[in-house]
């Protein structure tokens, strides 16, 4: 007598070839599979083998089933079974493949193992930096040993010998990527040309401050209108509003070439408030040699005009002008007056 | 010779000719042709294409309840089935006399060469 009941094992691989065919519509999927359990237990019966080789992979099954009924193989062609990491492996393989085929590819490859030892160092005085920055100590001595243990682990190629060493280096490698790339974007930042004004170069403590003209710090500035007329207590703005300031305000000017040091005087406006930005810059003149030396007492100078020299404060006895004027004589002004009236505001942007 | 990759050219004809004889259910079907001399036949294969032939219109399709436990899908010829199966089997005896005539005169020469 039979058992009205389909066979467990048939209803269990029905339902999986049934879920192999998710993505049909329940028409399809219904066509496909009705009857199917009852064919598969006359099979069973008929062949006499065990239900799990006789059934086979539902995957498989279901695919066959497809392609035999004309259907599109399930998306992604390996089923449910594949996740997404799966996919992006099969992407990026993909993607590899592409490059590896490419004709420059060998030379490109070459390229960048000879470049590995570059490579060895940078991580080491990166590594060698961040702790030296973190905890202090000798930079020297901590970047040669960086760099030997690094050199060595490339070298020995301890990461494809060593599965522990491989996963160090994998990390050491990618933190060594972000601290180079975070080390570059960060001092490249004040040597770059940033587009947005930098508050922070306002600072005078900043080494960088002041006027600089082809690789020199600017002592002084003349005005001269354009008819040669040398201008007194002009107020100078760059394109951000920011005052125009040579030197640094309290730090000691270099000597110049007649071992004489140059210091600006800053105009004060009516409220009291000093002006670094007024030009030209009256200047206090003091010898090097000491304060208690020949000139104890500093005597203050009036600029009288710009010398082709770089002597400072002497008047010359023909100084050249930067008009196209046929004579400018900059007469010895007695003291520059500081022009209060229209200064351009430091916070407006676009004065020039 | 592999005969799986010959037999999907001519599963459907297969099929046409098995059904056209006598309604049948799948596994019916797979015995009938496994009992023709088609062995290899896989049962996933004659499903997919009892489904498909019947899709394209030219099967009829009903479940009968079985004896025996879950009820059986049966499958019949119709009209267009028969139109089918008769073009089907045209272009496949043109292909058989084809094949045979290339056969045998490839086998010609090499015979007279042995000689």
């Amino acid at each position: 007598m039979n058992v009205p009941v389909a066979h467990p094992q048939v209803t269990a691989f029905v339902e999986a070839v049934r879920a192999e065919l998710s993505d049909l519509t329940a028409d399809e999927r219904d066509e496909l599979t009705d009857g199917l359990e009852a064919d598969l237990v006359d099979a069973l019966s008929d062949s006499g083998a065990p239900p799990e080789k006789q059934l086979g992979d539902p995957v498989d099954y279901a695919a066959e089933l497809r392609s035999a009924a004309g259907l599109p193989p399930r998306a992604g062609s390996g089923g449910e079974r594949q996740g997404v990491a799966a996919r992006v492996r099969e992407l990026v393989a993909d993607r590899r493949a592409v490059v590896l085929r490419q004709p420059w590819w060998p030379d490109v490859r070459a390229f960048l193992v000879t470049l590995r030892p570059v490579w060895w160092v940078l991580r080491a005085l990166v590594a060698a930096a961040t702790v030296s920055q973190n905890f202090g100590g000798g930079q020297f001595l901590l970047a040669l040993l960086a760099v030997v243990i690094s050199v060595e682990v490339g070298r020995r190629d301890l990461a494809g010998r060593n599965r522990g060493w491989r996963s160090a280096v994998v990390v050491g490698n990618g933190i060594a990527v972000v601290m180079v790339l975070g080390l570059t974007l960060w001092s490249g930042r004040p040597l770059g040309v940033s587009s947005s004004p930098d508050v922070s170069r306002f600072d005078s403590s900043s080494i960088n401050d002041g006027l600089w003209f082809d690789g020199s710090p600017v002592r002084n500035v003349y005005p001269y209108d354009s008819q040669g007329r040398p201008l007194a207590g002009v107020q100078l703005y760059d394109q951000e509003g920011r005052p125009l300031i040579v030197g640094s305000e309290g730090r000691l000017p270099e000597p110049d070439a007649q071992d004489r040091l140059v210091e600006p005087v800053p105009a004060v406006d009516a409220a009291g408030v000093q002006r670094w930005n007024v030009y030209p810059m009256r200047q206090q003149v003091r010898s090097v040699n000491g304060t208690d030396g020949a000139d104890p007492s500093p005597s203050t100078v009036p600029p009288s005009g710009p010398s082709a020299v770089p002597s400072g404060v002497l008047p010359p006895a023909v100084s050249p002008s930067p008009s196209p004027s046929p004579s400018p004589s900059p007469s010895p002004s007695p003291s520059p007056s500081v022009s209060l009236s229209p200064s351009p505001s430091p916070s407006a942007s676009g004065a020039r | 010779m592999d005969t799986t990759q010959l037999l999907k050219g001519v599963l459907d004809l297969a099929v046409l000719a098995v059904v056209s004889t006598e309604d049948g259910y799948g596994y019916d079907v797979v015995r009938r042709l496994r009992a023709a001399g088609l062995a290899d036949v896989g049962d996933a294969s004659v499903y997919g294409t009892l489904r498909r032939l019947y899709t394209a219109g030219a099967l009829t399709s009903y479940v009968a309840p079985s004896d025996e436990g879950p009820h059986r899908k049966y499958y019949g010829i119709n009209p267009r089935g028969r139109a089918l199966l008769g073009e089907q089997t045209v272009t496949w005896s043109a292909f058989a006399d084809t094949m045979q005539g290339l056969l045998k005169a490839a086998a010609t020469p090499a015979e007279e060469v042995t000689r």
